[in-house]
């Protein structure tokens, strides 16, 4: 048996492996010595080698000589000394049609000069890249908008179109939106998009709807705002299976919006505030989603959030996401830790009651709830507690613990043990109660088998009393805990004695928890040794 | 139990479990249900099933590859070239075996063996100039000087990063 008697598709297996080496130098290098070893090797290295390509110099460089050359006075750009050939276009076409995905970055098209895009764009096949199925178009550049024109083929399946690949979006041009208009005709089968057509204005949401409105398979959608028809075209697509987008601040009051049928796996939606969110939920019904996360922009100059929406919003949650949902996640973009007012942070008015959060208690599935940014200091053990029988399959809990909120809570930790007892398969827990010591002959310290999967915990301003108690009594409920994480000391404020020395008193549990964590392993390995050597003195 | 017949006519008697983590094999089985009967393998030879049997052995229970997987294999997923010390060792064999071995694997579609098998070349090839190559497997160089150097140049670029 000869290596070139392997039939050509394990060849292509075998060069696929080298081709997906992290170290691309050599990777690149073996494939062209592959390419000329034999003619056996030859067209499966080559289909390889140029499977994935970044910029035109790769194509532009198989023009033979005489043809292109850097251009020393444009500081060292490929440029075309005379328009190819038809039979060197031949040439070109043997390698482009390998091509089946391409990201064109600034850096590339800084090697390029206009010579290069006018030829390409008279290239004598009608398609540049024929096979190209993915395309990642990170540049903003308007000359560079009719090489984008000929490369969005039918074949694409993937296409995402930023700024740079740092970049988060795209910048609006008359251009782009001609081109993005025409994208459903041009593309008709992509299946993933990400393109976040900047800004929010009105135009721009059309423009970017329009172009999705058009795209019938999609699997995967990434972008800023779109208009109701988009979201209703959405929500007809059974192929849709992760869908982020944003909403603005709107003035109707629409009654009936759409409903996403088919299964969703992750739904992740951004608003400039609670407000637009709560009512973007009032028109839309996701009624098989299993992730959600909500980003909210939050105010630099003002409240973070306005307690009085929160309510509206919770209600619009509940009611328009199914109970298969597994994931919960609701954040401010930046996170409030930053915050650091102590008006704001001391204002009891913040504090949500247990009946905002009860409507959430139908979402019986929950493995993850992040509702870090809340002040959960209105809510007491006994809420606590039927939060915890509510969600017996969590796994992460984010909880009040995400700001530095100075509003006294009425969680003690009672409320952590409720959590312990209820919700066995939690494996983090980020949230903020008054930690003292309990009773651990009574309930429900006594009924709590303890938890194996947590070795740490955050518990942002827990106020503490008594460190040594607590940390005995954590290491008995979470015996694999190896520290509790909190925030430092706030700067230029004086809070009430209540939060004072927080991160002294947890620090002790610390030092309490790495003695115990000591005692315990010492106490492990001498079981192991009287289990293997019982008759020892 | 499940018989199995190889091209030089030598039965193996292999456990059913073991034998499953053939994707074309646990088809038959499902296909034709509870058999005495052998089942032949007209491209398999019997010294090559008995590496591909220990193989299998020795993996036996391990989770088989989902079909979604394949599936998933896009462009962006990257591969190691990693084998495990185990597989390592079992695949330290001359190249002759080494791709009747791939050969079988991918008839046999047992995916992680063709796996180890694949990368063990691709290891054997990573970082070697033509030349070099051609002397490991024994390959005749078939191009003419023009047409190598021609390929040569249309791919420097691949050379130089």
């Amino acid at each position: 048996m000869h290596v070139c008697l392997l039939p050509a598709e394990i060849l292509l297996d075998i060069f696929a492996i080298i081709h997906e080496d992290y170290n691309s130098v050599i990777s690149h290098a073996t494939l062209a010595a592959l390419a000329r070893t034999c003619r056996t090797f030859k067209e499966p290295a080559l289909d390889t080698l140029w499977k994935h390509i970044d910029g035109f110099e790769p194509l532009v460089l198989c023009f033979p000589e005489g043809v292109h050359d850097r251009d020393v006075l444009g500081l060292g750009k490929l440029t075309f000394i005379r328009p190819p050939f038809a039979r060197e276009w031949s040439i070109f076409s043997q390698y482009a049609h390998r091509i089946r995905s391409l990201t064109f970055e600034p850096s590339e098209s800084d090697v390029i000069d206009d010579r290069i895009v006018q030829a390409l764009i008279s290239a004598p096949s009608l398609t540049l890249l024929p096979n190209l199925c993915r395309l990642h178009w990170f540049n903003d550049q308007e000359c560079f908008i009719p090489l984008l024109r000929c490369l969005l083929v039918p074949t694409i399946r993937s296409l995402e179109l930023r700024s740079s690949s740092s970049g988060t979006s795209w910048v609006p041009s008359f251009a782009k939106s001609a081109l993005l208009t025409s994208l459903g005709a041009r593309c008709p089968s992509i299946r993933e998009f990400k393109c976040v057509y900047q800004s929010d204005s009105e135009d721009n949401s059309d423009i970017i709807s329009d172009a999705v409105c058009g795209s019938r398979e999609l699997f995967h959608l990434e972008t800023g705002v779109l208009n109701t028809q988009a979201l209703y075209h959405l929500a007809s697509l059974p192929s849709l299976k992760s869908l982020y987008f944003r909403t603005y601040n709107i003035d109707s009051t629409q009654t009936d919006g759409p409903e996403f049928i088919s299964q969703i796996n992750l739904v992740h939606i951004a608003a400039p505030s609670l407000f637009a969110l709560a009512h973007c939920l009032r028109n839309i019904r996701f009624l098989c989603c299993r992730s959600v996360a909500l980003d909210i922009d939050l105010n630099p100059w003002g409240a973070p959030y306005d307690p009085l929406v929160v309510p509206e919003f919770i209600i619009s949650f509940s009611k328009h996401f199914s109970p298969a949902l597994e994931h919960l996640s609701v954040s401010f973009e930046p996170p409030l830790f930053s915050l650091e007012d102590e008006d704001i942070l001391a204002d009891s008015h913040f504090a949500l009651a247990f009946d905002v959060i009860a409507p959430l208690l139908s979402l019986s599935r929950l493995t993850k709830v992040d509702l870090d940014w809340i002040c959960a200091s209105a809510i007491d053990d006994a809420s606590l507690k039927r939060m915890a029988q509510s969600w017996p399959l969590l796994q992460e809990f984010y909880f009040g613990s995400g700001c530095r909120w100075l509003v006294p809570p009425s969680l003690t930790f009672i409320g952590f043990i409720y959590l312990i007892q209820h919700c066995p398969a939690l494996r983090t827990i980020d949230m903020t109660f008054c930690a003292c010591s309990v009773d651990t002959d009574s309930e429900p310290f006594t009924k709590t088998i303890p938890n194996e999967n947590i070795t740490n915990i955050f518990v942002g301003m827990s106020p503490i009393v008594d460190p040594v108690a607590v940390a005995c009594q954590l290491h008995t409920l979470v015996p694999n805990l190896s520290g509790v994480d909190r925030f430092g000391p706030l700067l230029d404020v004086d809070p009430t004695s209540q939060f004072r020395n927080i991160d002294e008193g947890w620090a002790k549990v610390d030092e309490f928890l790495m003695v115990l964590n000591t005692a315990a392993k010492m106490r492990k390995s001498v079981d192991q040794a009287t289990l293997e050597c019982p008759d020892a003195p | 139990m499940v018989h199995l017949v190889t091209s030089d006519n030598v039965e193996f008697v292999v456990d059913k479990e073991v034998v499953e983590r053939s994707v074309l094999i646990k088809n038959m089985l499902e296909d034709v249900g509870e058999t005495d009967q052998s089942i032949p393998l007209a491209n398999v030879s019997s010294a090559v099933l008995r590496k591909v049997i220990e193989y299998c052995e020795h993996h036996r229970g391990e989770p088989l590859p989902s079909a979604d997987a394949d599936q998933n294999q896009d462009e962006t997923r990257k591969r190691t070239t990693d084998i495990s010390e185990w597989d390592q060792k079992f695949i330290t064999v001359d190249q002759e075996m080494l791709f009747e071995i791939i050969l079988a694997a991918n008839y046999l579609d047992i995916k992680s063996l063709l796996d180890v098998g694949c990368k063990t070349v691709a290891n054997m090839i990573k970082g070697k100039t033509p030349d070099e190559i051609r002397r490991l497997f024994n390959i005749v160089n078939d191009f003419t000087p023009e047409e190598e150097a021609q390929i040569k140049k249309e791919n420097e670029w691949a050379e130089d990063r």
